[in-house]
């Protein structure tokens, strides 16, 4: 190095180069990242046809937080022969560990990808099962990364029939 | 021009006398309304700018391209609860913010921001300058002692003992610029500028940027309110107007003192093209060069702060004096002036080319000292930069 001061300049040469680049700021509301097949929201999608109310995603939640009832209604046209009254999920007290996604013997329930779910009341943030009924079907693929193989990104709709490890 | 007009207005209303007075009022009062605003449009600048340099967007949500940043932050510090710690020193709190603005508003009594346009053309403007801006390390040691807190107390410490070293390379500095001068006021320093002293005396330059950026606080000797080491330093128990008193004090401070080189090296409002416009421009260059150095350098050490002021600065502002001197001597024997009169361009230019080339050696003499090429390999690389 000729100069003393030469370090300093070179230094302050970088950050000027920096001004030129184009920021890495995402404006959040308008624009958004995309996200992995396999992210995690805090929603999640249920396939009414392909559950059985056999209540192992209440099994196998750490948490306890999910709270099913059902009634036996032989010979229904959807799904098994039990009619799911309630499927309550508190998602205010959910971790997010998706192990109700991976014990679901029939790949009924999955991991749903919004994440805009902020509400004024505790209360408020338990799915019930008119609202998993409403939800879109646009299941994440964790714990079903057999969906990745049919092409699904998580970004579109699946019918019941398409979603899950095997198909029916 | 715009004075006498608005004179010629008032006097059809009232009597001279109350005009005389008022006059010098209205100047005040346009200057500090100006200080005022672009205080806080600065901290928008400076937030977008070092924004850039660390590739983020910055404030662009207030009003359009997020100008209006700056008086949202101010209303809500405005609006803030304003709390003064139970163990506080009471008078000495309140007075300490106060005491930070005005050296920095007072300051620019004398800056001359066109021929003629000063608000009060003080014969010894330059002492002025630096008595009045000393008043700041004072008031930061009143805040940080006042504030009964420890990393306020460190703060004010830090504050003082950096204020106080550096405002020694600072006035070696001015002085070599007074003795090409041969005048200490602003106005006629100006003037004296055939050449812009930056030219004339680059080392000088350097010297009092360097002093300036520590008399400010700002990045890379900005030990005294180092964030990730004190809280905030001297300003930790201030909330609510006190602080944006203390915040836009800095602000204000660091356009006062851009001006103050832009009059001193860079030949403030001349050449004259489109009056104070110009010199805006040149004290906004200055400002950007604060925003940049804080943008580019990481925090100095206290021990590397004292160092750089008392082995470096100082000795070489000190040699600096003594070669202008003995360039002033033998330029008013060549030349035949008088002691005191100013020097002409080509005198001017003989000493610019002399220590342009004394500048150059100086600097190649000190990258070979081992421990000063370390500290400037320091601030080659700014944090994640790949180099």
């Amino acid at each position: 190095m000729a100069l003393f001061g030469a370090g300093a300049i070179k230094g302050l040469m970088v950050t000027l180069g920096y001004i030129r680049r184009k920021p890495f700021t995402t404006q959040y509301p308008e624009d958004k990242l995309e996200q992995s097949p396999r992210f995690r929201g805090n929603t999640f999608v249920w396939y009414e046809e392909r559950c059985t109310g056999c209540a192992t995603c209440a099994k196998g939640c750490p948490l306890g937080i999910i709270r099913i009832v059902t009634h036996p209604e032989p010979h229904s046209q959807v799904g098994s022969d039990y009619h799911v009254d309630v499927f309550d999920i508190d998602t205010g007290r959910c971790m997010f560990c998706a192990l109700c996604v991976e014990v679901c013997p029939y790949d009924a329930l999955h991991m749903g990808g919004d994440f805009e779910q902020a509400s004024y009341g505790r209360e408020d943030m338990v799915i019930s099962v008119e609202d998993l009924k409403a939800m879109p079907k646009k299941p994440r693929t964790q714990f079903r990364p057999q969906m990745e193989m049919i092409g699904h990104t998580g970004k579109d709709e699946l019918e019941e029939h398409e979603a899950g490890r095997w198909s029916l | 021009m715009i004075a006498d007009l608005t004179r010629e207005f008032l006097e059809n209303y009232l009597s001279t006398g109350i005009v005389d007075i008022l006059m010098p009022l209205l100047g005040l009062f346009i200057v500090v309304n100006i200080l005022l605003g672009s205080a806080v449009m600065l901290t928008y600048a400076e937030r977008r700018i070092v924004a850039r340099m660390q590739n983020r967007i910055g404030p662009n949500r207030v009003g359009p391209f997020g100008l209006l940043q700056g008086v949202a932050d101010l209303m809500k510090l405005v609006l803030k609860e304003d709390l003064t710690p139970r163990a506080a020193d009471r008078l000495v709190f309140l007075i300490a913010p106060i005491l930070f603005f005005a050296p920095a508003i007072a300051l620019f009594a004398v800056v001359p921001f066109f021929d003629g346009w000063t608000v009060a053309d003080l014969d010894a403007g330059i002492v002025y300058v630096i008595a009045v801006t000393s008043i700041s390390s004072l008031a930061a040691f009143a805040a940080g002692w006042a504030s009964n807190n420890k990393y306020s107390l460190y703060g004010a410490v830090r504050g003082v003992a950096q204020l106080v070293s550096y405002e020694v390379p600072l006035i070696l500095a001015v002085t070599s610029v007074i003795l090409l001068s041969g005048s200490l006021n602003l106005q006629e320093i100006v003037e004296a500028q055939g050449i812009p002293f930056v030219l004339v005396q680059p080392l000088g330059f350097l010297i009092m940027l360097i002093a300036v950026t520590a008399e400010l606080n700002r990045t890379p000797f900005d030990i005294n309110e180092a964030e990730s080491e004190i809280v905030a330093g001297f300003h930790t128990e201030y909330t609510g107007t006190k602080f944006a008193l203390i915040y836009g004090a800095e602000y204000v401070a660091a356009l006062g003192w851009s001006a103050v080189i832009v009059t001193l090296f860079f030949a403030g409002w001349k050449p004259d093209l489109g009056g104070i416009i110009w010199f805006g421009i040149k004290t906004s260059a200055i400002i950007f060069l604060f925003f940049w150095f804080r943008g580019t350098w990481p925090r100095v050490r206290i021990d590397q702060m004292l160092a750089l002021a008392w082995k470096l600065l100082f000795p070489l502002a000190t040699i600096n004096i003594l070669v202008t001197a003995g360039e002033v001597l033998a330029m008013q024997a060549l030349f035949s002036l008088e002691p005191g009169e100013a020097l002409p361009v080509a005198a001017l230019a003989i000493i610019a080319a002399i220590n342009i080339g004394l500048t150059v050696a100086v600097l190649a003499l000190l990258a070979r000292v081992p421990g000063l090429a370390k500290f400037d390999q320091q601030l080659a690389a700014p944090a994640g930069a790949k180099v």
